[in-house]
């Protein structure tokens, strides 16, 4: 057995649980090593110190001083209904608080009844490309034209265009020349 | 039967039937036990009375709370215990607990409560020794010295005290008299 090993065993060794071989070991290098013998010693007279030490008693009013305090205890015991009307949640009086969390209900209902589906114009985005150019309806081939659409008007007046030029080529059609092409009747 | 024939769960159990003498009773078998383990922990008999107190004032309002599972004994001194740390952590953040606390004038030896008339100068300077480096020691060592050497419970009951297997709470003690032992080299106690 070396020096750490005992030190390890020392309270084993008094509390007499060391196994018999441990017990032959451990006091056989008690004989041998001085330093640990002299270790053992001062341990086994700290022992007898520690046990002297509890010489000590209560105060002479440490039984009355705790009665007074059961006293005020049971006489000062609330029922739940005293004890929840002085909760101060944030700090408020319980009246007040109930006044603040009515007042935010209040609030929340009224946002939502005002912000419901009926009260915002309907805007169907469906129709518009990311990019703001008006899209085809898939059935017709028509463009589609929302009201007040600066995208629609601009096609509106493209359409104008497009018929005005129809009529002057059928009022001119004889007289127009194809550039490039000979006029053939 | 009379009450001071009861064991300790016989008693609790009387006073969570409503018998108040029964407490009566456990304040008279603890009290003193409670104070020496509290005392030796803090190393200060006010804060150790006070917390003694409160730990007979949580008995009284949460009587129920105990189940006769474990040694009545135990639940109590887990109770001290742990507000004797909590009070422990508080002075050690109010700064005021310093050796100053154990001059020469400490309260302990001026209390007449000392019962034992032979002790003499050199007995009492082992005891502040003692206790200068049982406040040097950390808590777990020191719980553990406590119950085991001054208030003499067995390893069994320690372990429920505070929680841990057998085998860790034999091994603290050990290590806890050997540092209890270099600081009393230390301080010049020995």
């Amino acid at each position: 057995m070396n020096c750490y090993k005992f030190e390890e065993n020392i309270s084993a060794f008094i509390d007499g649980e060391l196994t018999q071989s441990l017990r032959i070991e451990f006091t056989h290098h008690k004989e041998q090593c001085e330093n640990c013998n002299g270790q053992l010693d001062d341990i086994l007279s700290l022992l007898v110190d520690l046990k002297g030490l509890g010489k000590i008693t209560s105060s002479g009013g440490f039984v009355s001083s705790l009665q007074d305090r059961i006293e005020d205890y049971n006489n000062t015991k609330e029922n739940y209904i005293q004890r929840l009307s002085k909760v101060r949640p944030f700090g408020f009086r319980p009246a007040a608080a109930i006044g603040v969390a009515a007042a935010i209900c209040l609030l929340t209902i009224s946002s939502f009844l005002l912000f419901q589906e009926e009260a915002i114009p309907e805007f169907d985005t469906t129709k518009y490309s990311q990019n703001g150019s008006v899209l085809q309806n898939s059935s017709s081939g028509e463009l589609s034209e929302p009201i007040g659409n600066p995208i629609a008007s601009r096609h509106d007046s493209i359409n104008g265009l497009t018929d005005s030029l129809d009529i002057i080529r059928k009022r001119y059609d004889d007289q127009i020349q194809t550039v490039g092409h000979k006029k053939t009747k | 039967m009379p009450d001071y024939q009861l064991t300790d769960e016989e008693l609790i159990s009387r006073f969570q039937n409503g018998d108040v003498r029964a407490f009566d009773q456990i304040i008279y078998r603890f009290k003193d036990r409670l104070i020496i383990f509290v005392y030796r922990f803090l190393g200060n008999q006010e804060r150790a009375e006070d917390i003694v107190q409160d730990t007979f004032m949580k008995v009284y309002t949460h009587k129920h709370s105990y189940r006769e599972i474990a040694k009545f004994s135990t639940w109590l001194y887990t109770i001290a215990g742990n507000l004797a740390r909590t009070e422990l952590r508080k002075m050690k953040r109010r700064k005021t607990y310093s050796l100053s606390d154990l001059s020469y004038d400490d309260k302990e030896y001026d209390i007449p409560v000392i019962k034992d008339p032979s002790s003499s100068l050199e007995k009492r300077n082992i005891g502040k020794s003692i206790q200068i480096a049982l406040n040097e020691l950390p808590a777990d060592f020191k719980t553990m010295i406590i119950l085991r050497d001054i208030q003499e419970l067995s390893y069994e009951d320690i372990s429920r005290i505070v929680g841990v297997p057998i085998g860790t709470v034999k091994s603290r003690i050990n290590r806890g008299r050997l540092k209890l032992q270099n600081l009393l080299k230390k301080i010049g106690g020995r």
